[in-house]
């Protein structure tokens, strides 16, 4: 695929003491501007995936490519044009949203005066201006999501990856979210997300891989997907098709 | 250097707003250097200059009794009691004073004495001299019966106590002997001549120069101040284990880790940055107990802490947080949780205290427990400050400690980057 940002050929990863495969084999292409969907029920290899892709792990084989850098040779590269908004709050709950992230801004060397422009744009568009100078611990938990994605945008990266961005979050704080999400792939980042929300996937993604056991399961656009499995209407009813109804975290 | 700059003012910022993390920092050794300074005031000067209450009941009134008495008297340890007139003493009342505890030690110079230890000497001398010398004022018959100088301690007196002043006498005894040997051989021999010669016993010849041996001839003992404002700085210093630590396990398990492992800067940068600050948070630590000991102890009637080369003893602090932190680095990578790290931070700084001669000075203690303690790095600091306060040592004097000290942060920031490689595997 020659307009694909992300190659991932043949990974594997299996964590020392077990037995069983976080990651088998696992084939992702990825295309530029895309709103690419990682889904999967528990310990499916979705976070595992997400963590080698950002330099947080290493696998035991297999080759990554991210807009033409090679991994892990190039991971300085690869780390300047990515951004990371993990399932965790990952901020300083007793810095304020601003001192938060001015300083993941400065971890960028962003010029001062860009940095500041960006802080102030991204938190007057996701509601928290207004509470820039309260203590993250103060927050909700939706206002905490919001200013972890901020977090994660403020070197303006070519690719972002989200680990479950809307988990635990109200309906107004999700809307937020999900609309601003679309906004930023609309102007040309690459977006890739994992979520167990199925109707959240379906209305968000531009292109969905079904992880299970750490294979890569079914592949396509959503509505390709839908149609290509007899009996299903949606996102949710191919899920449970291709991955069974018996519970994996029991 | 920018970035450096901001990690610096994130983790001065997290700090500023950690109230426990202060407190245990400044307001914990702030009150144990008053506390312990105050404790161990008496228990040191009572080791510096401990005197023992002698009373003495002189029944010889002559030249042995004059001597002992006139020796024990200008001894620095013993302080003899006048308050009792010789009318009043007697061997009794002697030993009821002991007995009630007023005074420790009794001593009953028995009547007669130099009489005859004079005979003693006169009759040995009589044996040595050709038959038919006269010597005067000695009688042919000698005395066989030993002269006992009796002594009454107080049980609880301490046995090194009890072996000076038994020793004490008994050089007095023999030095008066010694000198009655003298002039009953040199009249003897004298007489044998047929010259007169008044001769003293020459003295003199034998002087004790004491000197104490360190880098400096100022060495000495530490007074409370000396001891406690150091050694709980110390103390303090190795405490920002517990903060630090726990911030980088808040770090990890919260969340922020995570993000910043995934930005290009490198980790170390970050590692560096903490060092740095808590290095800097310990020089603050010491000009504050530093400053108590020189200015607001003395208000308490405290000793005075003398402060001789300000720029050493700040740089030598320096390596004595760099040494703190880099084992709160690796604490805080091996323990998975705050509490874990709390635990073992807390108590491994409790030992290395103990065993360091934080509470209880080094030379207090027992041979084993000397070279135990010189394992602590807790004691290499309080033995490069002893050499700075003590000595009015420099930097040049204590290059064995700053290099132990390197070792040490060496050692533990190796521990942390294995540790640190195997959570990313």
């Amino acid at each position: 695929m020659a307009d694909a940002l992300i190659h991932v050929s043949g990974l594997n990863k299996t964590y020392k003491g077990s037995n069983v495969a976080a990651i088998d084999h696992l084939s992702l292409q990825i295309k530029k501007r895309c709103l690419y969907g990682l889904l999967g029920p528990n310990g499916a290899g979705k976070t595992t995936t997400l963590n080698i892709l950002c330099g947080l792990l290493k696998p035991d084989s297999g080759d990554i490519e991210i807009a033409g850098y090679r991994f892990p040779e190039q991971l300085s590269d690869i780390k300047r044009i990515m951004g990371i908004v993990p399932q965790e709050i990952a901020l300083y709950q007793e810095l304020t949203a601003l001192e938060n992230l001015r300083f993941f801004g400065n971890m960028y060397q962003i010029p001062p005066k860009l940095l500041h422009q960006q802080i102030e744009m991204y938190l007057k568009k996701l509601g928290l201006f207004h509470r820039k100078n309260d203590r993250i611990k103060h927050y909700s938990g939706g206002m905490k999501r919001r200013v972890n994605l901020i977090a994660g945008l403020l070197h303006d990266p070519i690719v972002l990856f989200l680990d479950e961005p809307t988990v635990g979050v109200d309906v107004q704080s999700k809307k937020v979210i999900i609309d601003f999400l679309k906004e930023l792939n609309e102007s040309g980042t690459t977006i890739i997300y994992t979520s167990h929300l199925m109707e959240e996937a379906q209305e968000l993604c531009s292109h969905i891989t079904i992880m299970d056991r750490g294979r890569n399961i079914a592949d396509g656009k959503p509505h390709e997907l839908i149609s290509k499995h007899k009996g299903c209407d949606n996102l949710e009813d191919v899920f449970i098709k291709l991955t069974g109804k018996a519970l994996r975290d029991q | 250097m920018k970035t450096l700059w901001a990690i610096i003012k994130k983790e001065m910022l997290l700090l500023s707003r950690d109230m426990t993390g202060i407190a245990l920092l400044f307001i914990m050794p702030v009150a144990m250097v008053f506390i312990m300074t105050m404790l161990q005031d008496s228990t040191l000067k009572a080791l510096k200059s401990e005197k023992l209450d002698v009373i003495i009941l002189d029944m010889d009134s002559s030249v042995v009794g004059k001597a002992i008495l006139a020796a024990l008297d200008s001894a620095p340890v013993f302080n003899i009691h006048n308050k009792y007139s010789h009318k009043d003493l007697n061997k009794k009342t002697v030993t009821d004073l002991v007995k009630k505890g007023d005074i420790k030690v009794g001593l009953v110079i028995p009547e007669n004495t130099t009489l005859k230890i004079r005979r003693v000497i006169t009759t040995e001398i009589k044996k040595q001299m050709p038959k038919n010398t006269l010597i005067p004022g000695i009688s042919n018959k000698a005395l066989m019966k030993p002269i006992e100088v009796e002594i009454y301690f107080d049980p609880v007196m301490k046995a090194s106590l009890k072996q000076a002043l038994s020793a004490s006498i008994e050089a007095i005894i023999a030095k008066v002997q010694t000198q009655m040997v003298f002039k009953a051989y040199t009249g003897a021999i004298q007489r044998l001549n047929g010259r007169a010669n008044d001769n003293d016993y020459p003295s003199g010849q034998l002087i004790l120069k004491e000197k104490a041996v360190g880098h400096h001839a100022k060495s000495r003992l530490p007074n409370s101040t000396e001891h406690n404002v150091p050694a709980w700085t110390i103390f303090a210093i190795f405490f920002i284990v517990i903060p630090m630590s726990g911030q980088m396990i808040a770090e990890r398990l919260e969340g922020p880790l995570l993000r910043l492992k995934t930005m290009p800067t490198p980790y170390g940068f970050h590692l560096l940055a903490k060092i740095i600050v808590y290095s800097f948070i310990a020089i603050l630590q010491v000009v504050i107990l530093l400053l108590i000991g020189h200015f607001i102890l003395p208000l308490l009637k405290m000793p005075d802490l003398h402060i001789n080369h300000i720029a050493d003893t700040l740089l030598f602090t320096f390596f004595i947080g760099l040494a703190a932190a880099s084992y709160a680095v690796a604490i805080g990578t091996i323990a998975k949780t705050q509490q874990q790290a709390a635990i073992f931070g807390s108590i491994s700084v409790v030992i290395l205290a103990a065993i360091g001669g934080i509470w209880v000075p080094t030379f207090m203690m027992s041979d084993i427990m000397i070279i135990i303690s010189s394992l602590s790095p807790l004691n290499w600091s309080l033995q490069g400050y002893s050499v700075l306060f003590l000595q009015s040592g420099q930097l040049s004097d204590i290059i064995p400690e700053i290099i132990k000290l390197l070792v040490f942060s060496g050692i533990s920031l190796t521990i942390a980057m294995i540790f640190e490689k195997k959570h990313s595997n």
